[in-house]
């Protein structure tokens, strides 16, 4: 499946953006590549930039890893929208329902013994992006995430 | 992305990390990475050329610290350029791998003895 772009895409400059991802981790990289793209376009600050192409990470790797029951391509719609004092994100799957806000805001591991090598997606998420919601819609889940933030 | 392990200095090795630590990076080195956890004892991660570190990435540094440590050894990160130590704060990885910006600082805390003048 080939990146699907509403507006913007090779002229930029369009308020919103939209690319279809496979639920392949291999898809990361390409996804990654578009929002970096789009945050370039836009001049947001770098750490503005760093925390969009992370947070698109962690909620595609969350769904791609865990949000499939069968081997089936599922296709993940992520949709950017650059406000003139936010950047909005909306990732929709087709996946399994699943609120990654419900999951409990856990205590940091004192001990790397009793440390997990994994569940810091949704941890980074919340520390980078200034609002997270989630809704099930139309058989799909859909996660919004907001960062506040000003252009360069 | 690139990974660079250079001679040993006593018991302390150093690997150099470099580029983007996100699934596809973590991909490419986590078996030599594992591997040279297994070996070494010290191990001092400078990760000031990863220029973005995602939580696959931190998985791969959480599973090497871990198999260290099981064996009597220590790992410890150094000098992270400004984004990824926000990312190892904000995922609690730094209280588990301490994390330095001075070298005889991070040395020192591998290996807690007075070096030889």
């Amino acid at each position: 499946m080939q990146p699907r772009s509403d507006a913007g895409g090779e002229t930029g400059e369009a308020d919103s953006d939209r690319l279809v991802a496979r639920n392949n981790l291999s898809e990361l990289a390409r996804v990654s590549e578009w929002v970096r793209r789009f945050a370039l376009e836009h001049r947001f600050a770098r750490e503005f930039a760093y925390g969009l192409e992370l947070s698109v990470n962690e909620a595609l790797t969350n769904i791609m890893s865990y949000a499939y029951r069968d081997d089936a391509q599922h296709a993940i719609v992520v949709e950017l929208r650059a406000q003139p004092d936010r950047i909005r994100v909306e990732v929709k799957d087709d996946g399994v329902p699943f609120n990654p806000l419900e999951l409990p805001v856990e205590e940091p591991p004192v001990s790397l013994e009793k440390s997990r090598p994994t569940g810091r997606g949704i941890p980074l998420m919340r520390g980078f992006m200034d609002e997270l919601h989630y809704v099930r819609r139309d058989s799909r889940n859909v996660l919004t995430m907001v960062m506040h933030c000003a252009r360069t | 992305m690139e990974m660079h392990v250079e001679e040993p200095d006593g018991d302390i090795t150093r690997v150099r990390l470099v580029g983007r630590m996100d699934y596809a990076g973590a991909t490419e080195i986590d078996a030599r990475f594992m591997e040279l956890a297994g070996r070494e004892k010290f191990l001092l991660v400078d990760l000031s050329q990863v220029n973005f570190l995602a939580s696959m990435g931190i998985r791969t540094l959480i599973m090497a610290a871990k198999a260290l440590k099981e064996r009597g050894g220590k790992m410890i990160l150094f000098s992270p350029e400004m984004m990824v130590a926000k990312v190892l704060k904000t995922s609690g990885t730094d209280t588990l791998i301490p994390v330095y910006y001075d070298l005889l600082l991070a040395r020192m805390a591998l290996q807690p003895r007075v070096p030889k003048s």
